[in-house]
């Protein structure tokens, strides 16, 4: 099955995800997807408080930035994958140094393709993303266009998924589905 | 009148065409346009708001005089309710007007919905 939670910065998304692919693995092979790309010290310290949340939990760690089509079909059949986050890995597509920054327009449909195919691929996929919808801030064009792809591909995720939900704190909103415990 | 409420770019306006079977010319957009009355549907209510309080007109009260207008259609509004309170006093006086024009539309629609990346929840 595929679960698609989404939640606020420090909403508790990640450690439930984590539980939430823990329950669904029931003892198979776990795999932790990793898409951060880190750009400073603050970065590598958010990075090294997920590797110890995830501790003696059973994860294979891949790190995977961007291109995730081609790393879906080596991926075994019957892993449980937890992807975190969307919110990095279209980061890391929209906005690449090779092309000085400037939003890539393929960034949206690249990441649509990479995470069907990675709900396709394996037994359980969990992915993570960040809601970031809710606030009357106007913001720069290129930012604005993160925020309209990430809006695309939240709702591409949400119709793909058989579970949805909104995290808050470590608490879930089910919009969609049941959330396996 | 229906009123879809949810974040930016949360799948309100398909979440209306599949609702109400809405082609896209069905569909009004206040912030290309402005409000369109001979259609169904209209979206971007924020964006009226925010011309509202340029010409210096009261939104709530614009919709309160043209009841007719709209009470058989549907509307869709951004949510721009959260986040951080503006720094800029135009953009606080827009979410305020939003929110205000928003609790109004709520207490006369008949279904209110709230849309989550293209998932609809009655809260109406």
């Amino acid at each position: 099955m595929t679960v698609f939670l989404a939640g606020g910065s420090k909403s508790g998304k990640s450690d439930l995800a984590q539980k939430v692919a823990c329950a669904l693995a029931a003892g198979g092979p776990l795999i932790y997807l990793a898409t951060m790309h880190p750009t400073d010290e603050e970065d590598l310290l958010r990075i090294q408080r997920h590797i110890q949340r995830r501790e003696g939990l059973g994860f294979q760690t891949i790190e995977r930035e961007r291109n995730l089509m081609d790393l879906v079909p080596q991926l075994p059949r019957d892993a449980t994958v937890l992807l975190d986050s969307v919110t990095a890995l279209f980061t890391n597509e929209l906005f690449r140094p090779e092309l000085q920054w400037v939003p890539d327009q393929t960034a949206v449909s690249r990441c649509r393709e990479g995470l069907l195919a990675l709900a396709d691929r394996v037994r359980h996929a969990v992915v993570v993303s960040d809601l970031l919808f809710g606030d009357a801030a106007r913001y720069d064009p290129d930012t604005e266009c993160f925020r309209r792809g990430l809006g695309a591909l939240s709702c591409i995720l949400a119709a793909r998924a058989d579970t949805v939900a909104e995290v808050c704190f470590g608490l879930p909103t089910v919009w969609k589905g049941v959330l396996p415990a | 009148m229906d009123l879809i409420i949810g974040g930016a770019y949360m799948g309100k306006r398909t979440f209306a065409m599949g609702r109400y079977g809405f082609s896209e010319e069905d569909i009004g957009d206040a912030a290309v346009d402005g409000l369109d009355f001979q259609k169904p549907c209209n979206t971007h209510l924020e964006a009226f708001v925010s011309s509202c309080i340029w010409h210096k007109m009261d939104a709530v009260v614009w919709f309160q005089t043209h009841r007719e207008w709209w009470t058989d259609t549907v509307l869709i509004c951004r949510d721009i309710s959260g986040g951080i309170v503006p720094l800029q006093a135009e953009d606080r006086r827009w979410r305020e007007e939003t929110g205000r024009l928003l609790q109004y539309l709520a207490g006369e629609a008949e279904h209110v919905y709230r849309v989550f990346c293209g998932l609809g929840v009655a809260l109406k």
